[in-house]
């Protein structure tokens, strides 16, 4: 009995002492991760948990952390366990990817507008569980492509504005079947601007002096149109709409010699005063597109 | 992993109105949303008025004459699955989009429609735009789960609000998620105006994003105490006016770089089209790449005026309307923005999402329209992982009801949240401390 005890009183030590090791050993690994989280947050980088009940990081630094450089890259190569990483429109350049390597469990990699070229980009080889690797906006020619083709897993490789050739797609398009290549728009081709229609001008409406708003009709409805006022006075002038309930609404002011397009109704009332609300006259809006030239 | 103590703003938008505020419940948000690991941004294009699913994802060539319409298929992308000829230029995404053809749901009028296709729910009787006692749109409810100190608005809404006949609509809103979560209206800065935009939308005030130097160190000085944790003193009383304040600080930065339309490239400018259609889709574009976590894009005029405007409520003239003044803006701007998102590898990550009212009737009426129609409608989606090159659902040979896999714009909003990380069965409280769950669909089998 007493030396079963023993042998228990003994196993029991051991099993204490393990667990002691293991929590050492977890809140030493803990208190490391948490420096490099405090780290990386302090260059602003966020750090989240990937989705979907993972344990693997997503670091992204394209918001609030574009002005991460090649050193600060270590913060992100410390913390190793990272699924998803975003650089984009960051400092860094090929030199940083160096500290890349080690990240094998990069499966989402974005560099896209960042300077890089083809020298960094022998760093993302040994990057095995690539899915999406964006690199669009660098300068990366297919001498990356080339280096990339080893990637098994990679399933779409952004390469929009970068100096690629339809060769150096179809090498690693040959290599890779699951691969995609997605190239994006030839903007050699696209034109810079659309010839416009000129603008119509307004069928000039009929000015009606008044000095009391009472002179003004309510305004009727009709089909949706559009009227210009020009103002040729020498004066600032404030806009009212004569509404269907006979209320007047503050539509804007007008300064001298500019004017002002505005959505209306056909048969709609447009009350106009000086500054002081005095009322100066008033247009009827016809049917078709309306210039209101408000006169000296 | 998370800190135990909050900062102010955390706890800002964590709270459903001030009776919700407990951090448990935020933990456990937390951990439930996390389920799919692609999407942190999503665009919605909202097509007001009801778009017509035979003259776009769903035509019906083999349909008697009197229904199937002037307009013919065409092929698109994907081997089997024909669009209307008038979007050539989508057709060519088609290996992107997932077309949905079997939604349906019960509600004739906009308003109705409107509500259930972008809140998921029914609406109450006898709704009104203001209340907070609607559900929350798509929009209002993802940014209720996005990171709060990310430095942008949680949900911006372009360019116009929508009306019917100068009436705002509800729908568009946090509604019991409270004014937090209300899209912020932005006016699309650039583009020919869709036609008949009426004085109602037109009044909407344009943000003003320029900020005054000095102003911005108040705002830092703001932004401090607002990231200050919850102590002792409390300020709730205080509540919305930080909330205000914090807006308009969080829109200086980023969100008016990508504002300013004038700084991008001009041959993608002219892509997306001289249209404030598609320079609307441009900065939805923008603002997702700001870091902006939701963009709903009005693709429409504002106001339906009686159906006088380019809207999608095609009572009268349906088949001119749809192919000379519609379809030509909607076709290039979605094509745009679908080249745009995928050329910078921005579609994986983003879920692009078409909502309307309901679909238009198979009959064509006496003035040459299609009336509203929710017995089924097509839908579709894109990015995010939706697997494009798909059509689910389908409706009859005449359009007329769904014929196999009958679904609801709730199922669709599911395959959003779903796509966005998102748990829909996430229970939430309104401001009676009433228990919800953020969707009562369930996720189409699209990924």
């Amino acid at each position: 009995m007493w030396r079963l005890n023993e042998t228990s009183a003994a196993r029991n030590w051991i099993l204490l002492l393990a667990a002691m090791l293991v929590t050492g050993l977890h809140t030493d690994a803990a208190a490391v991760e948490k420096e490099t989280l405090a780290a990386i947050k302090k260059i602003g980088g966020t750090v989240r948990l990937v989705a979907g009940n993972r344990t693997e990081w997503k670091v992204e630094f394209h918001l609030g952390g574009r002005q991460l450089t090649d050193k600060d890259l270590v913060h992100v190569a410390a913390l190793k366990n990272i699924a998803s990483l975003n650089l984009r429109d960051t400092e860094i350049t090929g030199d940083g990817l160096v500290h890349l390597k080690g990240l094998t469990k990069l499966e989402w990699l974005h560099l896209e507008r960042t300077d890089i070229g083809d020298e960094g980009v022998s760093n993302l080889a040994g990057l095995v569980n690539l899915q999406y690797l964006n690199l669009y906006g660098t300068r990366i020619t297919d001498k990356s492509l080339d280096q990339l083709s080893g990637l098994k897993n990679l399933k779409r490789l952004y390469v929009w504005k970068t100096g690629v050739t339809d060769e150096g797609v179809a090498r690693i398009e040959k290599a890779l079947p699951n691969l995609k290549v997605i190239r994006g728009v030839d903007l050699s081709n696209l034109p810079a601007s659309v010839p416009s229609e000129p603008e119509k001008p307004g069928k000039p409406i009929k000015w009606i002096a008044v000095s009391k708003a009472s002179e003004a009709p309510k305004s009727e409805n009709g089909e949706n149109t559009e009227v210009v006022f020009e103002n040729k006075s020498d004066r600032k002038v404030k806009i009212y709409w004569v509404s269907y309930g006979d209320e007047l609404k503050l539509y804007g002011e007008l300064e001298p010699g500019k004017t002002h397009r505005q959505n209306t109704y056909a048969n709609n009332t447009w009350l106009i005063s000086d500054e002081n609300d005095k009322p100066l006259g008033y247009f009827i809006v016809g049917p078709e597109k309306s210039l209101a030239v408000i006169p000296q | 992993m998370y800190p135990l103590q909050f900062s102010r703003r955390e706890v800002l938008r964590s709270s459903v109105g001030l009776a919700g505020l407990t951090l448990p419940t935020l933990l456990e948000l937390r951990s439930q949303a996390a389920l799919a690991p692609r999407a942190t941004s999503c665009i919605v294009i909202y097509l007001w008025g009801g778009l017509s699913h035979y003259e776009s994802w769903d035509p019906k060539p083999s349909a008697p004459a009197e229904l199937r319409g002037e307009f013919s298929p065409i092929s698109t992308a994907t081997p089997g699955i024909q669009y209307c000829e008038h979007i050539p230029l989508i057709a060519k995404h088609s290996d992107k989009l997932a077309i949905v053809r079997s939604v349906h749901h019960t509600q004739g009028g906009h308003q109705q429609g409107m509500y259930v296709s972008i809140t998921g729910h029914n609406p109450p009787g006898g709704v009104k735009a203001k209340s907070r006692d609607n559900w929350p749109s798509l929009a209002a409810m993802i940014s209720r789960f996005q990171d709060p100190t990310a430095g942008t608005p949680g949900a911006i809404r372009l360019p116009y609000s929508m009306y019917d006949n100068g009436t705002l609509m509800a729908g568009e809103y946090g509604g019991w998620l409270g004014v937090d979560y209300d899209p912020v209206l932005m006016r699309t800065p650039a583009g020919t105006p869709f036609g008949g935009v009426s004085r109602y939308t037109n009044r909407e005030l344009d943000l003003k994003l320029n900020l005054q130097k000095k102003r911005i160190v108040q705002r830092q000085t703001l932004r401090e105490q607002l990231e200050r944790p919850v102590g002792s003193k409390s300020d709730y009383e205080r509540h919305n006016r930080f909330r205000r304040m914090a807006s308009e600080m969080l829109l200086g930065s980023t969100v008016s770089k990508a504002y300013d339309l004038e700084s991008e490239d001009p041959r993608i400018r002219t892509m997306y089209g001289d249209h404030i259609g598609g320079q609307s889709m441009l900065l939805a574009r923008r603002l997702v790449e700001a870091g902006v976590p939701v963009v709903q894009v009005c693709a429409g005029a504002g106001d339906l005026a009686g159906g006088g405007g380019d809207n999608w409520d095609t009572h009268r003239g349906h088949f001119p309307k749809m192919k000379d003044r519609l379809l030509p803006v909607f076709d290039r701007s979605v094509s745009a923005l679908l080249t745009d998102l995928e050329q910078r590898g921005m579609l994986e990550e983003t879920v692009v999402v078409f909502l309307t009212d309901f679909g238009r009737t198979p009959k064509i009426n006496k003035n040459g329209g299609r009336d509203h129609y929710p017995a089924v409608y097509s839908l579709a989606l894109a990015g995010g992982g939706i697997r494009g090159g798909q059509v689910y659902g389908s409706s009859d040979s005449q359009g007329a009801q769904p014929a196999s896999n009958p679904c609801t714009p709730a199922d669709v909003h599911a395959t959003v949240y779903k796509a966005m990380g998102i748990d829909h069965r996430t229970e939430l409280y309104d401001r009676l401390e009433r228990p919800f769950q953020v969707c009562d669909g369930e996720p189409l089998p699209l990924f």
